[in-house]
């Protein structure tokens, strides 16, 4: 039965089944991002220019240009007027087009929702738009056992459509190899920037850990973005049902109700040791599942800019 | 195998169906879809670690599964079992059901439902509602005999037939025909039974009817199975009775390949682990006899009446109610207070009779007394509260007087007053007012002794032998017969006496009537010294030794009023200081003759051995007294024995100087009785000392010494006797009956001279003793009648009468009504004389056999006497009634037996019955055996019970293998994953496990 949508509902654009529908990327992203920002009461973004923050005692040492006099004035005291750095924010995509992530495609694509690719890819762009949006530039990198494609950062509108396209031809294939693909990006980037991946993380993790922790050592923002299938999270199966490894995985014959209580265990303490590790390395860290709303990730986004603005020291 | 089921194809199918769990699984392996997965790394892993879980977990599934199918196969299949099949019989069976129908069923027991149910209908709607149908079940032919107790010669179907008027019995195959269990055989068991609506009132023996069975299944075809059904209500006392004769026969039947069933038709009902089942309380009047079986007209006799209460409560004013005849309240009424639980009461009233017989109906001369329990009992039998007996009227007792002396001179001194018999005759004869009232009208007929053998004896109650010198063997053995029917023989020991003759042929080594062996001579005539100190003695010249004796039947009157209390016994034996008894035959004081529990001696002589004989054993009784006197604790105890008495020598010092002084012995005897303090009391108040100073244990040893050194010096030869024999009774004095011989010399002047007050006294009661032998104790109902009669005297031909008594209660007033019923006339067996028989021998007496007692009350056999019939001995007036005898007794039910309703014990039952199963009516399942059908697990009920268990064990397992998921499984299992569904963070476990929020929350809006 077809739900119903609600017309009032500003988030009736954030549904992946909606989304779904869309076939062009760039229409997707800017079809996510407008009813996205729609749907806000207050614009969480506050401008572009040097904004003030907070004054501060003076302290040897100090610029003494950024003394408030006007503080002085009034009060005999010494200040130091304190700025929001203007910084041209960089922001990388890293997008996992590994044969993983093809996962479910035909029942997506039957039920017109989207497979774990196509979520991110949406997620991605939309990200993409976001930024670029802001003024800000955004480069993309998808990859799998090597990097597929690479967009350098651009803030350029124009630009979205170098992204959008690189999405669409990057189709998943072949095996990840996240450690490799990680330390390029950390190479690639010479500044301090906002690194964004999109990945279902099914790989070994500790070369992903090292890979995270390689991106934090040069002093990156990074957000992890964990995609996975409702099957993969339910593990909803009955019958007897011969799976077949993706990724070069061996075949499992298998009656899956009988193994539902151990994979969920085993996903659980995967899912455990993968958030534990993110946290350990200072990493923002959220597992989104293909039934959720886009909104889910340009939330995490914006919140997640907010705190670093709001708490500079934190980086 | 395929044996072992009912439908075996059906379990062919089932073990079939078993694979079925195991197919599907097989199937499943083989179609199976396709999924590419990309998180193979987790099932791999949960694969790897719950293989060997998951797989013992299938498999116990798959087994459960499994033994679901097999159950239900098995039950479908309807699996017999391999144990039970054994038992289950496949060939023609005979069955006997032995039915007990004694009185004691009639008891009505509770049900649980509260509803009352007698035993008896119990039993009989088990038979015909029960065994029967379920028999008829049966795929072989079922072959069903009925033996009730109170009848097994009569079984059902019964073994013969009429034709023409004659019994002749049916052909083996005739009465397996009719024997044969089937719808109609059903209603014709019913038919039968129900003409019994209440249980017979004849007792038999379960053994008698095991015995019936064993008959009957004898003559069963070889290759037929056999069973003996027992329903009965097991009452202790049958068991107590019988039990090792039923152990024999259920051994006997076990050995034979006989199968018992027995089962218990009581309520409540005995069950498996009831060890003492409960039974109900019941009163009963287990004994009534008349203390004298013939009486004279206006004769008061005694009834006595024993009332026992079988239960386990008290019960409170009990009163027994007589009837003479169908006359109420002409015998007093007997209230006992309280008959305590299991206890018994002896009772006595008195009774006189008037009644002796019209022409018309001269067997009216029999009194019936009927006794009834008037005061009614909680439950219990009905039929032991009613119990008759019979008295017979005569006109005249006739008294058969034997003298020793009939002729002296040419003259018959018999009726003169020196004749042996004058006194004994004189006090029969001439009673006074209040011993006629005792002993009755006599009639005093003489016998010869040398003739005894021809006189026919029954007429007489009594038989005198007075100084009667000896008999023939024929007189002996017919004395004898006369005494084990119930009569009295009095004898008085003379100086005719030969006692050689009375040793070998009377007492015969204590077999014979005569109590006790005789010396050779009697006892030596006095000096006149002897006689002068007897003549001052005062000490008794009649003892009792055994103080006890004083109630004896013999001797009771003696020591009652005319009102039958009790008199002091000093009152009544003051009489027994004057009587010189000169001569007695010094029967022994000890001898084996004592050991016979039948002889009692009632009065002896005192002994009169010169006092000399004693004195080292007074002087060693005195030492051992002293011995032990000298402890503080019998101090005062000394000062009475051996302290001064009023100037008098010491109590021990007098006895044990007595015998050196010449003293009688009597003074001896009076010095240890005072010393004993056991049998004399004269009021002095030393006697409580002594007393206590003989009661203590350390003194046990020289008071017997001391007791029997009194009894030796005080008790003389025994003087007067009694014996029981068979149903008669015996009495001798051991001298004689105040005869006077030549030279006027006399044995004794006892019932002459001074002491006369008390000889007749002893002689009625000694007469009123005699003529009350004969009653049978309890005369029970279905045991045969047998008497013999002369075969010269009587018709062969007798006539039977019964007179049934029973009590009708109308409008709440009790009425005996009194019915007299015509039996059919009896023939008496004539016994072949046995070989080598002279042809001039008198023949054998006639056999009179009754077997036909099934009926409470009173039988009268008429005999016809032959008419040209003139013996010695013929009573001197004819019978104005007519030419007719008569012998009248009366049945009863079996009280003492059937009465006691307590039921056997099952413990003691399984001992009896070597554990053969004891069944109950409410259980009855064992009757499915009956037909034959191999019972199968689907008649079980474990079997659905188990099959519930396995369903539930099987559910319970799958859904515990979760293949059935819960909403909140996900969250249990992996919150990270529910979490995500939640739009929720789950809080990041720090590295020591503890949770610790994320820094970061992502909530949607």
């Amino acid at each position: 039965m077809a739900k119903r949508i609600d017309w009032n509902d500003p988030r009736r654009f954030l549904d992946p089944k909606v989304i779904a529908r869309i076939s062009q990327l760039d229409l997707r992203a800017r079809q996510v991002v407008e009813g996205f920002l729609s749907g806000m009461h207050k614009s969480p973004v506050y401008g572009q220019s040097v904004e003030f923050v907070q004054h501060r005692e003076y302290m040897p040492g100090d610029d003494l240009r950024r003394i408030d006099w006007k503080v002085w004035q009034r009060s005999d005291k010494f200040v130091v007027k304190q700025y929001e750095a203007e910084t041209n924010l960089r922001a990388y995509v890293v997008v996992d087009a590994s044969e993983s992530m093809l996962y479910g495609i035909e029942k997506h694509q039957r039920a017109g929702t989207l497979y774990k690719y196509d979520y991110v890819a949406t997620a991605a762009a939309c990200l993409a738009y976001l930024t670029v949006k802001q003024q800000d530039s955004c480069g993309l990198i998808t990859f799998d056992a090597d990097v597929r494609e690479s967009i350098p950062p651009r803030s350029s509108i124009r630009h979205m459509d170098a992204v959008t396209k690189a999405l669409q031809i990057s189709q998943p294939r072949e095996k990840t190899d996240i450690l490799k693909i990680l330390r390029q990006v950390a190479e690639s980037m010479p500044n301090r920037g906002l690194v964004l991946i999109f990945s279902d993380l099914l790989c070994d993790r500790e070369p992903l850990f090292k890979g995270l922790e390689m991106l934090r050592h040069r002093r990156h923002d990074v957000m992890v973005f964990h995609i996975l299938d409702d099957d993969e999270l339910l593990f909803p199966f009955s019958g007897m049902t011969k799976f077949e490894g993706l990724e070069e995985q061996p075949h499992l014959l298998c009656d899956p109700r009988s193994l539902r209580e151990g994979y969920l265990e085993e996903l659980e303490l995967y899912l455990t040791e993968v958030r534990r590790g993110c946290t350990r390395i200072g990493i923002d860290y959220t597992l989104l599942r293909t039934s959720d709303y886009m909104d889910a990730v340009l939330s995490k986004f914006l919140y997640q800019r907010m705190s670093a603005r709001a708490n500079p020291t934190r980086r | 195998m395929m044996s072992l089921f009912l439908n075996p194809w059906t379990f062919v199918a089932g073990a079939l169906l078993v694979s079925t769990p195991i197919i599907i699984h097989l199937i499943n392996r083989i179609r199976f879809r396709r999924i590419r997965w990309a998180a193979m790394e987790f099932l791999l892993k949960a694969q790897k670690r719950m293989r060997r879980r998951k797989i013992l977990e299938q498999l116990l599934l798959l087994l459960l599964r499994c033994l679901l199918v097999f159950l239900a196969g098995v039950l479908l299949a309807r699996y017999i079992g391999c144990g039970t099949g054994e038992g289950q019989e496949t060939r023609p069976t005979t069955h006997v059901v032995i039915l007990d129908d004694s009185p004691s069923m009639a008891d009505a027991g509770r049900r649980e439902d509260g509803g009352e149910v007698e035993a008896f209908a119990e039993a009989k709607r088990l038979v015909y509602e029960k065994l029967m149908p379920a028999m008829n079940e049966a795929t072989t032919p079922q072959t069903l005999f009925l033996v009730r107790l109170s009848d097994v010669d009569r079984p059902y179907p019964e073994p013969t037939k009429q034709i023409d008027g004659k019994t002749v019995p049916k052909s083996p195959d005739e009465l397996r025909d009719e024997a044969r269990v089937s719808g109609e055989h059903i209603l014709a068991m019913q038919s039968y039974l129900s003409q019994f609506a209440k249980p017979a009132d004849v007792r038999r023996s379960l053994v008698e009817g095991l015995a019936k069975a064993q008959k009957i299944l004898d003559a069963a075809p070889a290759n037929d199975a056999r069973v003996v059904h027992i329903i009965s209500d097991l009452r202790a006392v049958d068991w107590t009775v019988d039990g090792p004769a039923i152990q024999e026969f259920i051994r006997k039947f076990k050995e034979n390949g006989i199968t018992v069933n027995i089962v218990d038709v009581v309520h409540p009902v005995r069950k498996v682990d009831t060890k003492s089942p409960r039974f109900n309380d019941n009163l009963a009047i287990v004994e009534l006899r008349p203390r004298n079986r013939v009486v004279s007209v206006n004769q008061q006799t005694e009834i006595e009446v024993r009332v026992k209460n079988f239960g386990n409560t008290d019960m409170p004013n009990v009163r027994i109610d007589f009837y003479r005849n169908e006359e109420p309240d002409v015998i007093p009424t007997i209230q006992i207070p309280n008959l305590p639980a299991n206890q018994e009461r002896t009772e006595i009233t008195t009774a006189t009779f008037h009644r002796t017989g019209t022409k018309e109906k001269p067997w009216e001369r029999f009194n019936v007394v009927t006794a009834v329990l008037a005061s009614g009992e909680p439950g219990g039998l009905k039929i032991d509260n009613v119990r008759r007996t019979v008295v017979e009227v005569r006109n005249t007792l006739k008294v058969l007087m034997v003298d020793g002396r009939t002729m002296e001179g040419g003259v018959d001194i018999r009726n003169r007053p020196e004749a042996d018999s004058a006194y004994l005759r004189a006090m029969l004869l001439n009673p006074k007012l209040e011993m006629k009232r005792h002993i009755g009208d006599i009639e005093v007929i003489n016998g010869e002794y040398g003739q005894l053998e021809k006189i026919d004896l029954r007429p007489f109650t009594t038989v005198y032998l007075v100084n009667v010198p000896t008999l023939s063997e024929a007189a002996v053995a017919n004395l004898e017969k006369f005494i084990r029917n119930g009569g009295g023989v009095g004898v008085f020991l003379g100086p005719n006496v030969k006692p050689e003759d009375y040793n070998l042929r009377m007492y015969r080594g204590s077999a014979g009537f005569f109590p006790f062996p005789l010396p050779a001579n009697y006892s030596n005539e006095l000096t006149p010294q002897q006689k002068e100190l007897r003549a001052f003695s005062f000490t008794p010249r009649l003892m009792v030794r055994d103080p006890a004796m004083r109630e004896h039947p013999a001797l009771k009157g003696v020591y009652s009023d005319e009102n039958g209390r009790p008199v002091k016994p000093e009152v009544i034996e003051r009489y027994f200081r004057f009587p010189i008894i000169e001569h007695h035959w010094e029967v022994s004081r000890r001898g084996i003759w004592r050991d016979d529990k039948s002889v009692q001696e009632l009065y002896c002589l005192p002994n009169e051995a010169p006092i000399a004989e004693f004195e080292s054993r007074v002087e060693a009784l005195v030492s051992e007294i002293r011995k032990r006197y000298n402890e503080p604790k019998f101090e005062r105890a000394r000062q009475v024995l051996d302290g001064p008495r009023n100037s008098r020598r010491s109590q021990l010092e007098e006895l044990r100087l007595l015998p050196k002084e010449a003293n009688p012995l009597s003074e001896l005897a009076r010095l240890l009785d005072e010393l004993l303090c056991d049998q004399t009391n004269t009021g002095d108040e030393s006697e409580p000392i002594l007393r206590e100073f003989w009661s203590q244990p350390e003194m046990a040893e020289v008071r017997q010494q001391a007791m029997l050194l009194r009894d030796e010096a005080k008790y003389g030869d025994p003087l007067y006797v009694v014996k029981q024999f068979g149903r008669g009774r015996v009495a001798v004095m051991t001298t004689d009956a105040g005869g006077t011989y030549p030279g006027k010399k006399i044995w004794n002047d006892w019932p002459s001279l001074s002491g006369a007050a008390g000889w007749v006294v002893v002689a009625a009661e000694m007469q009123k003793y005699l003529s009350g032998g004969g009653e049978d104790l309890n005369r029970a109902v279905g045991h045969e009648f047998f008497a013999e009669f002369d075969a010269q005297r009587y018709e062969p031909k007798v006539e039977a009468l019964l007179l049934l008594s029973s009590p009708v209660e109308e409008a709440g007033k009790r009425e005996v009504r009194i019915l007299e019923k015509k039996l059919e006339e009896i023939t008496m067996d004539s016994p072949p004389q046995p070989p080598e028989t002279p042809a001039d021998a008198p023949p054998r007496p006639f056999q009179l056999k009754f077997a036909n007692t099934r009926e409470m009350g009173t039988y009268i056999f008429m005999l016809k006497r032959k008419k040209d019939e003139v013996r010695p001995g013929t009573p001197l007036t004819p019978d104005p009634l007519g030419d007719l005898d008569f012998v009248g007794v009366s049945y009863n039910v079996e009280a003492l037996i059937e009465g006691d309703l307590r039921r056997e014990s099952t413990e003691e039952l399984e001992k009896h019955t070597d554990k053969v199963p004891i069944y109950n009516t409410d259980d009855l399942t064992w009757i499915d055996k009956l037909k034959q059908k191999p019972s199968d697990m689907s008649s079980r009920r474990w079997i659905y019970l188990l099959i519930l268990l396995v369903l539930m064990a099987e559910q319970a397992w799958a859904v515990r293998m979760s293949y059935h998921s819960k909403p909140d499984d996900l969250e249990t299992l992996a919150p990270s994953a529910a979490a995500a569904f939640a739009h929720t963070t789950v809080p990041v476990p720090s590295a020591n496990g503890e949770t610790a929020e994320s820094p970061t929350v992502a909530r949607s809006a």
